[in-house]
């Protein structure tokens, strides 16, 4: 693998980049926030889709992150939420090597597909079934075959893999996700700075409401409960749809699907 | 003037877009930072600058915060930090009406030409210099004759004038630009995360070297000693600088309190 130069950068040498890769319906617009808190990280918001609409094209992944480091010069880590693509994963660590990390974030098909419904009330439940299947944004469902529980932590491959439902209530979680991000502060991000303090500061002083998973997580999110509001058509075409190959990476990381 | 069509705005009709124009060494990187830690703020350093190196693409000042607008989808309040002239406020009041907002930040005079200096070595001393006799990026000098004092605050016309040194060491003024550019928190920006709370954590938690003003945050020891500094320059420095600091600036900045009485 080619290693990242610090050549390449005309601001900050020894920059960091990351991405989190995710799908619709699954916090990014909170992780964006939380991620931005913290005053040595610039993160976007899928800014490369904004960036086709303004400009009339598309950037390309590796120009895209070449003014991510740019746009965020005065930070030592940059980053995209839910704009990457499985596919495009090799190209960036093949830019950036080891100053590139990236992570999955994912969510209960049930729940997730019940808030796609309620977002696009015409067609929200096939498109929530699409995502489902696919559960990363354009990834291949057969990568989800390669899922390792590894010291306690979900991999695909050797990138880890994050529960929506986790990672917006339990610290100990968004501590986790930050430290992978950040290479555990042992490269430039400063340790000093107090990465997970400062950024825990703005979680424990959000709005419960902007935390999707905080106060009563499990009863806001009861897959079961949602899965009963659903029509019988609704049930039965999911049974029918649902990937059996996406059912078991689902139930490998703990998610309770009996119900179906 | 028109006011901000909510319809413009794709993602969030209440959003709150500001500037902060300042010049060269004025704490616009740590400023940026500052602001960015808030949640509900996007900032961005002179990005259209980025932009235009980066994709080649010139963009006007409309179509620069349009973009500003949709990068920062997540956010409640975008905008820049030194990437704005002042003549161009004028199209972003025209497009934002009172959902926008601008604020100067300056530096003493002597500090900043004594950190242009270092920065280039060449030339430093008079890029220094036509910046303080410009005092704000791209600012008429005509426009420090209108300089005042109201209820607490300098202005240059509505638009208020923050120190560099004050705001990378006081918490007060920090807390004051924040109000300021945020509406008071009373339009769009969540008052239940508190701005100033929230960016006040970070700020504690900055190491000291970033914090350009002072080494502790509220210490009333002065790292930027203007009368120290003048003193390292050359003769012909202190004697160049006499014949050629603008009258108009530097009325400008000793009536925002810089003491100017060694020069």
């Amino acid at each position: 693998m080619t290693k990242y130069k610090p050549t390449d950068s005309l601001h900050a040498p020894h920059k960091l980049f990351f991405a989190v890769l995710t799908s619709g319906r699954t916090a990014s617009h909170w992780l964006t926030q939380m991620l931005s808190a913290h005053p040595q990280i610039f993160t976007l918001q899928h800014g490369r889709n904004q960036l086709k609409k303004h400009l009339g094209q598309d950037v390309g992944i590796i120009k895209y992150y070449d003014l991510l480091g740019h746009l965020g010069n005065s930070f030592d880590m940059v980053g995209d939420v839910h704009g990457i693509r499985f596919r495009e994963l090799g190209e960036l660590k093949k830019r950036y090597g080891s100053s590139f990390k990236c992570a999955f974030m994912t969510r209960n098909p049930i729940t997730r597909l019940t808030s796609v419904k309620h977002m696009y009330p015409s067609d929200g439940f096939r498109r929530g079934l699409t995502i489902v299947n696919c559960i990363v944004n354009g990834a291949d469902a057969h990568m989800w075959e390669q899922i390792n529980f590894v010291n306690g932590t979900w991999l695909v491959g050797e990138d880890p893999i994050y529960k929506m439902e986790e990672l917006t209530s339990e610290w100990a979680v968004v501590d986790s996700l930050l430290r992978y991000l950040s290479h555990d502060y042992s490269k430039c991000v400063k340790e000093s700075h107090g990465l997970l303090e400062t950024v825990g500061d703005t979680f424990n002083n959000q709005r419960s409401s902007k935390r999707p998973g905080a106060g009563s997580a499990a009863k806001i999110y009861s897959a079961e409960e949602d899965f009963k509001t659903w029509t019988a058509d609704e049930r039965k075409e999911f049974r029918q749809g649902f990937s059996p190959q996406a059912r078991k990476a689902y139930e490998l990381m703990g998610y309770d699907l009996s119900f179906i | 003037m028109p006011r901000y069509n909510p319809s413009n705005s794709l993602h969030n009709p209440e959003k709150l877009f500001f500037a902060v124009l300042t010049g060269g060494r004025t704490a616009s990187h740590w400023l940026t930072q500052m602001l960015s830690a808030h949640p509900k703020i996007f900032a961005l350093q002179n990005g259209r600058n980025q932009l235009k190196r980066h994709l080649g693409k010139a963009m006007g000042i409309t179509e620069y915060y349009d973009l500003l607008d949709h990068l920062g989808t997540s956010f409640d309040m975008a905008g820049d930090v030194h990437g704005v002239s002042l003549a161009e406020t004028s199209h972003l009041k025209n497009k934002y009406g009172s959902n926008f907002r601008y604020a100067f930040m300056t530096r003493d005079p002597i500090t900043r030409i004594t950190s242009m200096k270092y920065m280039y070595p060449q030339e430093g001393f008079q890029r220094g210099l036509d910046m303080v006799n410009h005092v704000a990026q791209g600012t008429p000098l005509e426009m420090w004759d209108r300089v005042r004092y109201v209820n607490g605050t300098w202005l240059v016309g509505e638009a208020p004038i923050y120190k560099m040194e004050e705001i990378t060491s006081e918490w007060s003024a920090v807390d004051s630009l924040l109000r300021y550019l945020a509406h008071n928190y009373s339009e769009g920006v969540n008052e239940a995360v508190s701005l100033a709370e929230t960016v006040g954590g970070a700020f504690n938690k900055q190491r000291s070297s970033l914090r350009p003003g002072t080494n502790k945050f509220g210490s009333d020891r002065k790292i930027y000693s203007a009368e120290e500094d003048f003193e390292k320059w050359t003769g012909d420095e202190r004697l160049y600088f006499r014949r050629h600091l603008n009258p108009s600036a530097r009325r400008a900045y000793e009536l925002m309190g810089y003491d100017l009485s060694f020069v």
